[in-house]
């Protein structure tokens, strides 16, 4: 292998390898890819000393995300930028008495969920407005908030749910994935053995023009 | 002294550095594994899909540039293959900077370009989003490369050893990301911003990722690779003209 190589220009061994690393990542994406859409859903306890915050982030990708909150009776929301370990940082910052980080990171879908306990306090919304532009939930049906919104990379969308009476909190999220495209593996295949061919025939005007000079 | 001569010493030493079959090993797996990585996530921003392939191939590319840029100008010390390049009829400066070219540059641009080459034909509608970007970030990743391999270089000329400038490429690298980590972690705990934006700064790919995604970036923290970059450059090529003589 090594020889064949060895006789072979750069620009031909280039066109080889990189022809080889696309059929290898090709197969790659076909068997462990990335998925368009991904659901979660989660209940986690509150009560009027404490909220809960859920933190959506697009990771890597970007796409819509709809959340039905169930349970909570003060739901507000806001986009901001980072991930959930930067806006951990921020409400430490904030002075916001935060505990039970729980993270759920769906890689191939490219996005987080983490859900957040902070200690509620008058000036919660308050001190988050620091962070975004915070927008109440004003209509619900039967106790169930729906929030609908767009997410970009490296964005979080984030959600305060607050409970006046003990209870639970459930949130139900779909998210589905926009402007995602890649090439069909037959599409690779062609692509790759077109850069074989390429080489072969630059091999070979080469060695012509090598005999003749 | 015609343009040909400086044409084959660079073809000479390129072909040198770039020889199979390691290149080749290197950029089959640094590309494959790198556009794998992104492949299995829904990258949907060409920026975020340049930072995951080259993240991992900056550390490939650091090694390639210790070992064949660093190592390898040892080599040609010790060999008396320098010697040979000096009795061309070039200047001292022009060979330094030739040296440079194909020892730093042309390996750095290969080896990053070739998990940038398959993200382009596997996800052209996300890449062809912001091909400036793309390019931006890739350029940021190069000089990062270009600014180890520098560093490399030197220890290569001072040293003229191939296992001491091996090791201390190496052991360079590691003190310098080791570095940037620490600043950073100081300038949280004591609350600089100045020494953490130092720290942030020794990273440039961050710093072209930030400004593209969040901004907040200052243009000194964008131009502080590099001007190191400039200044390795140039004391290079001062060492390589001042110290190295036709025996």
């Amino acid at each position: 292998m090594s020889r064949v190589l060895k006789r072979m220009s750069l620009i031909s061994r280039l066109l080889v390898v990189i022809s080889i690393g696309l059929l290898v990542s090709s197969v790659v994406a076909e068997l462990y890819g990335a998925k368009l859409s991904t659901e979660f859903s989660r209940n986690v306890p509150a009560n009027p000393q404490l909220a809960s915050l859920l933190a959506i982030a697009a990771l890597t990708s970007e796409g819509r995300v709809e959340v039905t909150v169930e349970g909570a009776d003060n739901v507000y929301y806001l986009k901001v930028a980072g991930d959930p370990f930067l806006l951990a940082q921020q409400f430490r910052s904030l002075r916001l008495n935060v505990s039970n980080v729980r993270s759920n990171l769906d890689l191939r879908a490219g996005v987080s969920f983490t859900s957040i306990q902070v200690e509620s306090n008058p000036f919660l919304v308050q001190a988050l407005s620091l962070l975004g532009n915070v927008i109440p939930i004003t209509e619900k049906r039967e106790n169930v908030s729906r929030i609908s919104e767009r997410i970009r990379s490296d964005a979080s969308l984030l959600i305060i749910a607050v409970r006046d009476t003990p209870g639970q909190i459930k949130y139900d999220i779909k998210y589905r994935i926009e402007e995602y495209d890649r090439l069909s593996a037959p599409q690779t295949l062609i692509a790759s053995f077109l850069m074989i061919a390429l080489a072969v025939a630059y091999e070979y005007y080469r060695r012509a023009n090598n005999k003749t000079s | 002294m015609s343009l040909r001569t400086y044409y084959n010493i660079l073809y000479v030493d390129v072909s040198d550095v770039l020889r199979p079959p390691g290149l080749d090993v290197l950029i089959l797996l640094v590309a494959a594994l790198g556009s794998a990585l992104v492949t299995i996530q829904p990258v949907t921003s060409p920026v975020v899909a340049t930072r995951i392939a080259l993240d991992p191939t900056l550390f490939a590319a650091a090694l390639f540039l210790a070992v064949r840029g660093s190592a390898g100008m040892a080599y040609l010390i010790q060999s008396g293959i320098v010697n040979v390049y000096l009795t061309y009829p070039i200047g001292k400066v022009p060979l330094a900077v030739l040296l440079i070219i194909s020892r730093v540059f042309v390996p750095s641009l290969i080896v990053l370009a070739a998990p940038l080459v398959i993200l382009t034909l596997l996800l052209s509608s996300v890449m062809l989003k912001g091909p400036e970007k793309a390019l931006g970030l890739y350029l940021g990743f190069f000089f990062q490369a270009s600014l180890y391999g520098l560093l490399f270089l030197l220890f290569a000329l001072r040293s003229r050893s191939q296992s001491t400038s091996g090791l201390l490429s190496v052991s360079a690298y590691f003190a310098y990301v080791a570095l940037a980590l620490i600043l950073q972690a100081i300038g949280r705990s004591i609350d600089n911003e100045l020494v953490r934006k130092v720290g942030d700064a020794m990273y440039l790919p961050e710093m072209v990722y930030s400004s593209y995604m969040r901004g907040g970036v200052e243009t000194w923290q964008i131009l502080f690779v590099p001007t190191i970059v400039v200044f390795l450059f140039v004391l290079i090529v001062w060492y390589f003209s001042r110290r190295f003589e036709v025996v």
